[in-house]
């Protein structure tokens, strides 16, 4: 019955008519930078942190998350009127859901995306109530040397489920370390790598990093080459599905929840990762395979849902272990700690207002967009089409005085700047950027947990191997780098992210 | 030999950064493993770089990669101006100069703008923001700066 008590306590905070106001900013302001060309939910949550400090903690997260999962939406969209993802992780959407557009169905694929994810987000939702808890209590009990070990085993874990090349990536999970401990050190007063910047005293912020790394390097990537987008669907015509294509659909949403759920949790690619397993879930259970890619529900069903599952559990490792799996739960964290708020196993006890309030707040958002995006689908389509000459201005401006707002200080400017070109010459190198900003997040951590475990220990590394839940740690992450290495799975994981990148 | 040198330059790229943050260590107290003073951990991440950097650089030698891509020049450097122009002129221009420079200089960077198309995207987005930052949100920076005043 705690849990009914516990979702109680949530749902009185989600309906506060200030968080019911600013969910539903977030929900809409991520539905709109889903559909809009060449801006993802990162740069938007990096480009709006420093406008959430006027915000209590509470009302921030909601807001943060709401973009997060609402961007998971709008991106379908895209990916099914004009066979461009919004986000990677509606990349199989488009196989399936641009082929049902072109065959006059365009209505129906939006609303089995929308009416599947919504599914999607309810289930994952009281996932997340019920797992939170005991998984919170577990890790109260982790001292300094599991913590130093799961977070290796976070960083490893994100490496490799992500896509690109394996080294690479984890040159900037260590680089993004080294970034983060530059400043003073926190046990000895020292200040370390500053360069003699004493705006650098307190460390790197993470603004200049997320918006220079994602907002800026966005905006360099998508001025390469201008095109004009084109949609396929100027109105969109019969959204209802019928009773037959609710039965159609009902199992492959189920499957992909449950897909969507589990991978969810993973560091990475939790969200891309799920919806491509879905898709070939789905693929393999199909009677007749041949029909997908020519237009099959199922393909627009089962990789929706699954992507918006994973949208919410994902933020499981962040709400009970206080650790970030991918850039946005690192951003999330960074407003934490800048709110005062210590993420961590304690955040559930101590903060049950804010734990609660986000999870129910999720659900609530969860129907807002189903609200938002089936009626106002005629709105989104005409802004599908907004030339990009047009946008970027606007996203620099607004995120140079978001920047500056914070310390009214020109130096911020000038590390976006830095950032920005560093981020982008990285990226035309092949390495991104999302292992940079986790390590970044975790670095400080990661440092702090060393020297108390070594502390604990009186010196000696073996106290890593010696406690059972670090070793198991340990071991884990060996075994995900070791079978990375192995040439069957390596062909096989970059075989998954080429089709998943031209898809 | 064929060279990857993308992967070359890529891997020289984590070595330099590696050696800087190894010589900028050496300044700083090492501590011993029990205690670990602030310059015991960041010569080991560094270290792990460095090999990391030697390894990808290594494996680009005899190998062929993709292409270095297209780059828009005028892009890049007028979209990096745009919020250096603005850390340096809000102060002293104040706010609403500082933004109309800034903006103009950012709608610049696509090779798609027309004049016209610019000055009314400046316009448009400099009053916009006005409004919503300034009376909106009270951010607190001066509209007109002391550079103004004569």
């Amino acid at each position: 019955m705690d849990l009914i008590h516990n979702l109680g306590i949530g749902f009185s905070v989600a309906f506060e008519p200030s968080k019911l106001l600013y969910c539903f900013i977030g929900t809409l302001v991520g539905t709109l930078i889903g559909v809009l060309p060449g801006i993802g939910p990162t740069a938007t949550i990096a480009m709006l942190l420093p406008l959430t400090f006027a915000l209590d903690p509470v009302t921030a997260l909601i807001m943060m998350a709401g973009i997060y999962y609402g961007a998971q939406y709008g991106g379908s969209t895209t990916a099914i009127l004009i066979n461009l993802p919004g986000e990677s992780s509606s990349a199989v959407t488009a196989i399936d859901g641009y082929q049902m557009a072109r065959q006059n169905r365009a209505g129906l694929a939006l609303a089995t995306a929308a009416l599947g994810s919504f599914f999607a987000g309810t289930v994952a939702t009281l996932i997340v109530a019920v797992a939170a808890p005991p998984l919170s209590a577990v890790a109260l009990k982790f001292g300094p040397p599991e913590y130093f070990a799961l977070m290796v085993l976070g960083m490893v874990a994100s490496v490799v489920l992500a896509s690109g090349s394996v080294p690479k990536a984890l040159a900037m999970v260590v680089f993004g370390v080294l970034l983060g401990i530059v400043g003073t050190d926190r046990h000895t007063a020292t200040p370390r790598f500053t360069m003699g910047f004493y705006e650098l005293s307190d460390g790197i912020e993470i603004i200049s990093i997320a918006v220079g790394m994602f907002g800026i390097t966005e905006i360099l990537k998508n001025l390469e080459n201008e095109t004009d987008r084109q949609a396929l669907v100027k109105r969109v015509t019969n959204l209802m599905p019928s009773w037959a294509d609710l039965k159609q659909i009902a199992a492959p949403v189920v499957r992909g929840t449950a897909i969507g759920s589990a991978l969810g949790i993973l560091p990475g690619g939790g969200a891309v990762l799920s919806s491509f397993a879905a898709y070939m879930v789905e693929k393999k259970v199909a009677k007749d395979p041949s029909r997908f890619g020519k237009g099959a529900i199922e393909g627009v069903a089962s990789p929706e849902s699954a992507n918006n599952a994973a949208a919410q559990t994902s933020f499981i490792p962040m709400l009970t272990l206080g650790l970030p799996i991918n850039a946005v739960s690192a951003l999330m964290i960074g407003a934490m700690i800048m709110q005062g708020i210590v993420p961590g196993p304690n955040v559930v006890q101590e903060q049950p207002q804010l734990f609660w309030g986000i999870i129910v707040s999720m659900w609530v958002g969860n129907l807002m967009l189903v609200l938002l995006n089936l009626p106002l689908i005629g709105l989104w389509v005409k802004l599908l089409t907004v030339p990009y000459y047009v946008l970027f201005p606007a996203i620099l401006t607004f995120s140079a005085i978001g920047v500056y707002s914070i310390n009214s200080n020109s130096f911020d400017l000038y590390s976006i700047a830095f950032f920005g070109l560093l981020g982008y010459l990285l990226i035309k190198l092949g390495c991104e950027p999302v292992p940079l900003i986790l390590g970044f997040v975790l670095g400080p951590m990661l440092e702090d947990q060393l020297r108390r475990s070594m502390i604990l220990s009186r010196g000696s590394g073996w106290i890593f191997v010696q406690r059972p839940i670090s070793a198991a740690f340990l071991v884990v992450a060996a075994l995900v780098f070791l079978v990375v290495l192995l040439p069957a799975i390596r062909k096989k994981r970059e075989e998954v992210f080429t089709e998943d990148e031209t898809a | 030999m064929t060279v990857n040198w993308k992967d070359t330059a890529t891997g020289g790229i984590f070595i330099a950064i590696g050696l800087w943050f190894i010589v900028e260590s050496l300044g700083l107290d090492q501590g011993t493993s029990s205690r670990m003073g602030p310059g015991f951990f960041p010569p080991i991440l560094a270290g792990i770089l460095i090999a990391l950097g030697a390894f990808i650089a290594i494996r680009s030698l005899g190998t062929t990669g993709e292409p270095f891509g297209t780059v828009s020049y005028r892009g890049v450097i007028l979209t990096l101006a745009a919020p250096v122009i603005f850390g340096a002129t809000v102060q002293g221009l104040g706010m609403v100069p500082a933004l109309l420079l800034t903006t103009f200089c950012a709608t610049l960077a696509s090779r798609r703008m027309t004049l016209l198309m610019a000055i009314a995207i400046t316009v448009g987005l400099v009053a916009f923001s006005v409004l919503v930052f300034s009376y909106g949100l009270g951010l607190p920076v001066r509209l007109f700066g002391p550079w103004l005043h004569f």
